[in-house]
């Protein structure tokens, strides 16, 4: 297929979402009926999916390297475009397949909730934004689908207004979310101060003593500019991605949100911090020069971080009561673990943390979607009260230890792989091999909190009568068993997944010359008169 | 790496056979004691002042017991992380947010100091 209608399949992926989100509540106004608003969001979430698979499958295939759409046509710098390779094409495919089996889930999950049309149009409005931050490859249009991320996240969080826990949990979330935003847009002034480019490509390129047709040369200090727009961006998007100490609204959100979109942003939202972080810090920045001792320095931060996360996040796991709130505990530490494979800044440790971030973003949402069905039939969150009620359950009980166990790191589900893989990434370092400790305890203690949840729900006696509680409705156990099937067969695979998938994208958030490359030669066959 | 992997596999085949023959064999021990344990059910039944009590109201359950041993020796620990840190107030959640952006800054003066 030619390229340029593959880099379209990207480009259409966001634009259909949140053009179906404009139309959605449009639509609620003419037409009350809600079979019609879940049709429709399920028809363009999967239309989604389809393109994404497509867009991997054609990248994995045919090309070698990222392939560019510019927006109107405008060729970059001058224009928005979107920056698809291997990795951000991956990040995609599971973005749309998440969003994909939430929007099932939510067929039945949300019978008893009005208002249904706007939930979906926030649903939709979350998805283009996750999509815009992993494909596009200009920094301040990064900046906008962020907030579009972000805000439909704040409102998914105050869905169910008349709780307020809800509210609260919004309130908090917003501020602090409005806060990282706002950060990086300070970090994105000291950008275009020093570089007089927000172009990602074009900043890589002036970072190594190129650049990009239109734009001269660097306008200010690199070094001084680099460092500062570097650790703005490390704070702003450490607090999205709930890196202890920017980790504290997320134990909050979760519990008060409804859980599909615990499991989309636990799953899926926070990793698109993190791969942002990564196309920053790796791809953009990594291997210049004049920013190897902040990249450095900033890898450091990451390893340091990453182990606070793991030990906050095992440590205050096995407290909980709350089961949304124990498996919300569960991210903070499994983001420490993807931190720290991130901080090694090599292709082993990058390699760990990217496939750790997809068995984390399926074994995840899996939990938030069983914990969401249990809670769903049995109307509680306590797990002193949810006793007993696993038993009643057995399919939503069977995925739920599934994702528990894969979390946990027990073999041969997918999270042990990659924590496996993380382990050995620590221990070919030598110097950082010690802190292989921190992965092994928190692991156990993360099985022991895992364990308790499971226990409370399924091994311990009831304490009220649960005679009428029920297996869940079919459309919410189908996309638990679809996920649990992911974490088994990617676990029996992995070796497979990692030498075909992982590695592959690896590749390619190292190369900067082909990322860079890619752009500069889309701009001077568009300004030679080509395309 | 591949390698390794594919050992791990091959180890958790292998360890996923004994335990299903295990698992089977307890299935088998549990259903040939099943008739001895119904028939000493009832002298089990927990009874106070002539009522008969549900399980669970019976004691502290034994995962009661080995959590409170846990937080009873983690208490340090869980006090100054869940009380003093994780308080839910966003004024505290700031404070932390500020020292990790000074501790940033400081990183950053320190660093164009060296390098320069």
């Amino acid at each position: 297929m030619d390229s340029t209608i593959i880099a379209q399949m990207a480009a259409l992926q966001p634009f259909l979402a949140i053009a179906s989100a404009f139309v959605l509540p449009l639509l609620g106004l003419v037409v009350k009926e809600r079979a019609l608003w879940e049709s429709f969001t399920l028809t363009i979430v999967t239309a989604n999916f389809c393109l994404s698979a497509l867009l991997v499958y054609n990248l994995y295939t045919s090309f070698t390297q990222p392939l560019i759409y510019a927006f109107g046509a405008w060729p970059p710098p001058i224009g928005i475009v979107y920056e698809v390779d291997r990795a951000s094409a991956l990040m995609g495919l599971l973005i749309t397949g998440l969003v994909l089996t939430a929007t099932v889930f939510s067929l039945s999950y949300m019978r008893h909730d009005t208002g249904l049309q706007y939930y979906y149009t926030l649903l939709l409005g979350l998805e283009a934004g996750m999509l815009g931050c992993v494909y596009t490859g200009d920094a301040f249009n990064l900046f906008v689908m962020l907030e579009v991320m972000s805000i439909s996240s704040y409102g998914l969080v105050a869905f169910r207004r008349h709780i307020p826990e809800a509210v609260e949990a919004a309130i908090k979330y917003a501020m602090v979310g409005a806060i990282a935003t706002t950060v990086y847009f300070i970090a994105l002034i000291f950008a275009y101060g020093t570089f007089g480019t927000l172009n990602m490509a074009d900043l890589a390129l002036k970072l190594r003593g190129s650049t990009l047709p239109v734009t001269g040369p660097p306008l200010g200090n690199v070094f001084l500019g680099s460092a500062i727009f570097l650790a703005l961006v490390f704070w702003s998007f450490s607090l999205k991605a709930a890196i202890v100490p920017n980790h504290f609204w997320l134990p909050d959100a979760y519990p008060a949100a409804p859980s599909p979109f615990a499991a989309l942003s636990s799953g899926i939202a926070v990793k698109v911090a993190i791969f942002v972080m990564i196309r920053y810090l790796f791809t953009i920045f990594g291997g210049a020069p004049l920013a190897i001792p902040i990249v450095q320095a900033l890898n450091y931060a990451l390893i340091a971080l990453g182990v606070a996360s793991a030990i906050v996040g095992s440590t205050l796991i096995l407290l909980q009561r709350d089961i949304k709130r124990l498996i919300a505990y569960g991210t903070i530490l499994n983001m420490g673990y993807i931190a720290m494979g991130m901080g090694l800044g090599n292709q082993s440790g990058l390699t760990a943390a990217l496939f750790h971030l997809v068995n984390h973003g399926i074994g995840k949402s899996l939990l938030f979607m069983a914990a969401g069905a249990i809670i769903h039939v049995a109307g509680t969150r306590d797990l002193d009260e949810l006793a007993g009620v696993g038993k009643k359950m057995p399919l939503t009980s069977t995925a739920f230890l599934i994702g528990a166990l894969a979390l946990a790191g027990a073999p041969p589900l997918n999270g042990f792989m990659s924590k496996l893989l993380l382990f050995t990434a620590y221990l070919e370092t030598g110097w950082l091999a010690p802190l292989v400790v921190v992965i092994v305890i928190t692991s156990v203690l993360a099985l022991m909190g895992y364990f308790k949840a499971f226990y409370h729900v399924y091994a311990r006696q009831p304490v009220r009568d649960i005679s009428l509680i029920k297996e869940a409705p079919r459309s919410m156990v189908a996309p638990l068993l679809v996920l649990a099937g992911l974490c088994i067969v990617l676990g029996l695979i992995a070796p497979l997944f990692v030498d075909g998938v992982i590695s592959p994208a690896v590749s390619s958030l190292f190369d900067h010359q082909g990322y860079a490359s890619a752009a500069q030669t889309f701009a001077q066959t568009i300004f030679r008169g080509g395309r | 790496m591949m390698s390794l992997l594919a050992s791990v596999l091959e180890a958790t085949f292998v360890i996923t056979l004994v335990l299903v023959i295990l698992l089977i064999a307890y299935g088998l021990s549990v259903r040939a004691t099943r008739a001895v344990m119904r028939s000493s059910e009832e002298k089990r039944r927990p009874f106070a002042c002539g009522e008969l009590l549900r399980p669970s109201e019976t004691g502290v359950p034994d995962a009661s017991m080995y959590w409170a041993i846990w937080r009873k020796l983690f208490r340090s620990l869980y006090n100054t992380l869940r009380d003093k840190i994780h308080t839910g107030v966003l004024s505290d959640w700031l404070f932390w947010m500020i020292i990790f952006m000074a501790v940033l800054v400081i990183a950053l003066v320190v660093m164009m100091v060296w390098a320069y």
